[in-house]
């Protein structure tokens, strides 16, 4: 594991999910640097104010005012962009949608409801550059 | 002319050509033989009748000669005797009786003709001069030796009488001669109508058949093009293509069958696409209904599922056994609510036939197959079963991972429910097509009438419903997927003696298109 406290940013406008994360990276795993955006308003300003620099960025799709796909073409215009890992994290994972998540260009996919058990080892792989498609549960 | 047949087109034109070229044919014949009645009119009439006057010229001669040579003997009384003056006397009677003859001949000639009055008055005029110039001739034989007197006079009146009938003679000859000239510019003048009819006729008859060729040209060819045309616009896509052509003939009828089928096609390619755009949109209504109900269904089971395990797992403080026992059931039964979901979705898109696979190139199935014994290991849960494997290395092979997965996934997790005690072994062979994987276990076996129902959705075996949980889809939708990648799914079992459930997928399947 190359960073043992990575810093993490979720967007998510689903209170109960942000709670969940909430609980499992704060709490359980006792991650020092998570930060939760409930909309996608101003999205790219909010982004390049954190410090330190995301590690990971999980998004929901269906998020207002910009979906996934479209934060994800925002996040492409950032210069340190390429060393984070942006995952989709939704509860959308007909084969459909999860082909159109790989054709945009997403680092991998988590599908609710999240596998938790697991989770530290998948962010771990995550972290270490593999690309993740955990859809069937 | 336009609504003919176009057989009746065609021939027409021909027949009335041949029939032109008869009648100018006829008509040739009739000029030339008109012609030379002509010619056969002026010769047969005019130079027998010129010939007569030049034979009655000749001899009135003659007899105007033996008549002065009779007059000669009367004043020239020589030594010449009655034996000479008989001879002459015959001579003047042959004289007479070739004149007569000449005459007769000549008036003959005359009479076989329809002459005008004037021609008839010349003639009478040549009979008149001519019965004078005998009665004369007579008149100078009738005189004695030795009177002079009356010689003289008999002289003076042969000498008129022959200047009268040569004066005749001359008249009725230059009048014939005159009708051979006209006769013969007549014949002249009428071949040379001929000659000047038959070209024109001709020229004509050659323009005629032009016309009727170009016309054939027009009543064919151009149509026959516009056809092509229209053929060809409706061949491209065109499918408002329609022939304007509207004659009565064959090409018409053609025209008119060639419309009404371009009509159908059109008619029926709108239908079709109007169907098809139909059943595009509900197909893409019914798309987002499962995806939203897939959605809307797993959001409340992410908090559900994780908030419990966060309880069982003690993050929120300590909780008894009876506790945990009865949170781990509504996380199970949750999981089995979420199995549930993403079955019931998954048939509904393969009976929609609206399942669509991720195609890539260079899946590695060994990856795969290492993720599904981990999954199998861990669904044994510590029941007393052995997992064994027997995997060679397998090529990369085309499909899309996660419904492969899901395949293999749905035949480990039967195997393990159904397996209390024994072994599972997972093989994984290939040929130079195909790979095929094999996983056998040691449970109850599956009845063979009971073996059919595995595939059928919504259908579970008796063996099956003892257990608790599956939907009964796993099977049904493993197989419809394998068979969506061009593979097979089967079963070989028998009541107490394990399953054996094999996946054969091909390596390089051609009806797979990478996305």
């Amino acid at each position: 594991m190359t960073n043992i406290q990575p810093a993490i940013l979720y967007v998510e406008d689903e209170p109960l999910s942000r709670k969940l994360m909430g609980m499992l990276l704060q709490g359980r795993m006792g991650l020092p640097h998570v930060v939760m955006f409930e909309d996608s308003e101003n999205f790219l300003e909010r982004v390049e104010a954190l410090t330190p620099r995301p590690d990971v960025i999980f998004l929901d799709i269906h998020v207002q005012p910009y979906d996934g796909f479209e934060m994800l073409d925002m996040l492409r215009t950032l210069p340190w962009i390429s060393d984070t890992r942006v995952v989709a994290l939704t509860a959308s994972v007909m084969n459909e949608e999860v082909q159109k998540l790989r054709s945009a260009g997403f680092h991998g996919c988590l599908a609710k409801p999240l596998d938790m058990t697991n989770f530290p080892e998948t962010l771990a792989r995550i972290l270490s550059g593999e690309r993740i498609w955990r859809v069937v549960s | 002319m336009k609504n003919l047949s176009l057989r009746i087109k065609l021939i027409l034109p021909d027949a009335v050509n041949v029939l032109f070229t008869l009648a100018l044919i006829l008509l040739l014949v009739t000029a030339g033989f008109s012609v030379t009645r002509r010619f056969e009119a002026v010769v047969d009439t005019h130079l027998p009748i010129v010939t007569a006057l030049e034979q009655l010229k000749a001899t009135g001669a003659q007899i105007v000669g033996s008549g002065n040579a009779l007059l000669l003997d009367v004043v020239l009384p020589d030594a010449d005797d009655a034996e000479d003056t008989a001879l002459e006397e015959a001579q003047r009677a042959r004289t007479q009786s070739a004149y007569t003859e000449a005459l007769t001949h000549y008036l003959e000639l005359n009479a076989r003709r329809d002459d005008t009055p004037a021609g008839q008055a010349l003639t009478q005029a040549v009979e008149a001069a001519g019965e004078e110039l005998l009665a004369a001739a007579i008149a100078a034989a009738a005189i004695d030796e030795g009177a002079p007197d009356p010689i003289n006079a008999a002289r003076v009146q042969l000498e008129a009488a022959d200047s009268l009938f040569a004066a005749s003679v001359e008249a009725a000859l230059a009048r014939e001669r005159l009708l051979l000239i006209e006769g013969q510019n007549g014949v002249r003048n009428a071949s040379a109508r001929i000659s000047v009819l038959a070209a024109v006729m001709l020229a004509g008859g050659l323009f005629f058949g032009l016309i009727t060729r170009l016309n054939v040209g027009r009543t064919l060819l151009l149509p026959i093009d516009e056809l092509k045309h229209t053929v060809d616009r409706l061949r491209q896509g065109d499918l408002s293509a329609r022939s304007t052509l509207t004659t009565g003939d064959e090409l018409g009828q053609f025209a008119a069958t060639f419309n009404q089928m371009a009509e159908a096609i059109e008619t029926r390619t709108r239908e079709t696409d109007e169907a098809r755009a139909q059943a595009e949109r509900s197909d893409k209504v019914k798309s987002a209904f499962l995806a939203s109900m897939s959605h809307e269904l797993r959001t409340p089971l992410n908090a559900v599922i994780n908030f419990t395990r966060f309880v069982i797992d003690g993050d929120t403080g300590p909780v008894n056994e009876q506790q945990a026992e009865l949170l781990t059931q509504v996380v199970d039964s949750s999981k089995h609510l979420l199995t549930l979901i993403n079955d019931v979705l998954d048939m509904s898109k393969i009976e929609a036939g609206s399942l669509n696979l991720f195609v890539e190139d260079n899946i590695n199935l060994n990856v795969i197959l290492d993720n599904v014994i981990t999954t199998g290991r861990a669904l044994i849960n510590g029941k007393p079963v052995r997992l064994n494997t027997d995997i060679n290395a397998l090529p990369l092979m085309i499909g899309d991972q996660q419904r492969i997965t899901q395949i293999l996934l749905n035949i480990i997790s039967n195997a393990c429910k159904f397996t209390e005690e024994g072994e599972i072994t997972l093989r994984a062979r290939h040929s130079d097509d195909e790979v095929l994987i094999s996983v056998r276990d040691t449970g109850p076996g599956i009845a063979p009438e009971d073996q059919a129902l595995v595939f059928e959705a919504f259908r579970q075996t008796r063996t099956s419903l003892r257990q608790a949980g599956g939907t009964g889809l796993g099977m049904p939708i493993a197989r419809s997927l394998a068979e969506a990648h061009g593979g097979r799914l089967w079963l070989e079992s028998a009541p107490g003696e394990g399953s054996t459930f094999y996946v054969a997928l091909p390596i390089h399947s051609k009806t797979l298109v990478v996305a």
